[in-house]
């Protein structure tokens, strides 16, 4: 497994500078900016977050490929986890999806009336799929999750995570089709710099967002699933 | 049934008789998608050629401003290189026809304009918009994505052409590969804007 290269007390301004995206996680997870020389440790204690989960969300952010080693964490940090993932939700919704729409519908807006409906109805799709999946995890998954922690785990539940096996692909592959087509196929408007650039956040995010479920709370989950079985 | 992408053959020319005329003869050949003539130069903006992306432009040489008359690419903006053939309604200097990807005039028969058309639509292939785009995939693969396009299953559309579902798995693979395209919707996106199916026809 990777190490991390964060530690505890390295400052949060550093880690900050290295790797802007995380700039949007802060906001997500409530940490105000003007911290000074804070170092993660200080910065944890006063936001009461789990160290060792922030520090690899740091990790995921400043590298999407690093695997993170669910062992690190206890079944303290899930809550958080879920916090993250909640937020992250509501910013691709309430902040990402708004945005998109309208920078989206300010490019295709050159286009001959019949291609912007095809365009537009493209995007609606994507949306709406998006969504839905969001949608699945906060009433299926997330909900299971806390009913585990609030019952220790020693719960009878006929869901079990590993039926969040859910695969992002579908969505990940019409986000990225939609990149492909406004930078090989529509003439430039004032308004695709920006789109584009926010349909590659969105993408790096969700990215992170998924290495998050998959790699971090699922392992998490079964761990805290099977210690249950055993103790039966 | 070959899909192939219909050129888009534009007309401006004041002489409405003509235009309608060059108009009726060349949709009648059904092999061009004609645009309905514009009578006046002023009205085909930069922004309104990169709407229609036409393929070829028939120009009446009459309607350049005198200074323009050599080149009459001017008329594009520099990012669409489309060839444009004269549309010779009036007597017109041999110098001026010369800058144009051909000529045709008010006596020219169906068969002169279309071969006029056609070596025009061949120079400007490189750089003509839809025609580039397209040869980025193989005439059977085209085929293939215009039948993904409308909806149709790897089994339908290897019945529908003969082939064996691994053979259109394979194209698909390829198209895939080639265009950076994975989900249906965005394939069939691809085919519209490529004019390679029509969006009335999905």
């Amino acid at each position: 497994m990777a190490t991390l290269s964060y530690s505890v007390r390295t400052k949060l301004v550093d880690i900050l500078l290295e790797n802007s995206d995380l700039i949007t996680v802060l906001e997500r997870m409530g940490i105000s900016l003007g911290f000074g020389e804070a170092t993660v440790g200080q910065i944890c204690r006063q936001y009461g977050l789990d160290v060792e989960f922030f520090l690899m969300l740091c990790q995921i952010y400043h590298n999407p490929k690093f695997a993170p080693d669910s062992n690190r964490l206890t079944h303290a940090a899930l809550p958080q986890i879920l916090r993250y993932l909640k937020a992250s939700h509501n910013y691709y919704i309430q902040t990402l999806f708004p945005q998109l729409e309208a920078m989206f519908s300010q490019t295709v807006m050159q286009l001959s009336t019949e291609h912007q409906q095809i365009l537009k109805h493209f995007y609606q799709e994507y949306q709406e799929e998006a969504i839905r999946h969001f949608d699945y995890e906060e009433s299926h998954v997330f909900p299971y999750v806390e009913h585990l922690i609030a019952c220790g785990g020693r719960c009878s539940n006929s869901f079990h995570i590993q039926q969040f096996s859910e695969n992002h692909t579908d969505i990940d592959s019409k986000l990225h089709d939609l990149k492909c087509i406004f930078i090989k196929y529509i003439p430039s408007a004032p308004s695709s710099w920006n789109l584009l650039h926010t349909i590659f956040h969105l993408e790096d995010d969700l990215l992170r967002h998924t290495v998050v479920e998959d790699s971090v709370l699922t392992p998490l989950v079964l761990r805290l699933e099977s210690e249950n079985k055993e103790e039966k | 049934m070959k899909p192939s992408a219909r050129p888009h053959v534009l007309i401006v020319t004041p002489a409405y008789v003509v235009g309608r005329g060059v108009f009726e003869s060349l949709s009648a050949l059904s092999k061009y998608h004609v645009v309905d003539p514009i009578g006046s130069l002023a009205d085909v903006t930069p922004e309104r050629l990169k709407r229609m992306r036409p393929s070829v432009i028939l120009l009446d040489p009459s309607e350049l401003s005198p200074s323009d008359r050599t080149q009459p690419h001017a008329i594009l903006p520099a990012d669409l290189n489309i060839p444009v053939v004269a549309l010779v309604t009036t007597l017109t200097d041999p110098n001026t026809l010369a800058a144009f990807d051909g000529a045709i005039n008010i006596y020219s028969t169906q068969k002169q304009m279309e071969t006029t058309i056609d070596n025009a639509l061949q120079q400007g292939s490189l750089s003509a918009a839809v025609s580039e785009k397209t040869t980025e995939l193989s005439a059977r693969e085209q085929t293939i994505l215009c039948h993904v396009a409308r909806g149709l299953s790897n089994k339908e559309i290897a019945d529908a052409l003969n082939l064996s579902v691994f053979t259109v798995t394979t194209h698909r693979k390829n198209i895939t590969r080639k265009l950076g395209i994975r989900s249906i919707s965005g394939l069939t996106i691809y085919a519209i804007l490529n004019h390679l199916v029509e969006p009335n026809e999905l």
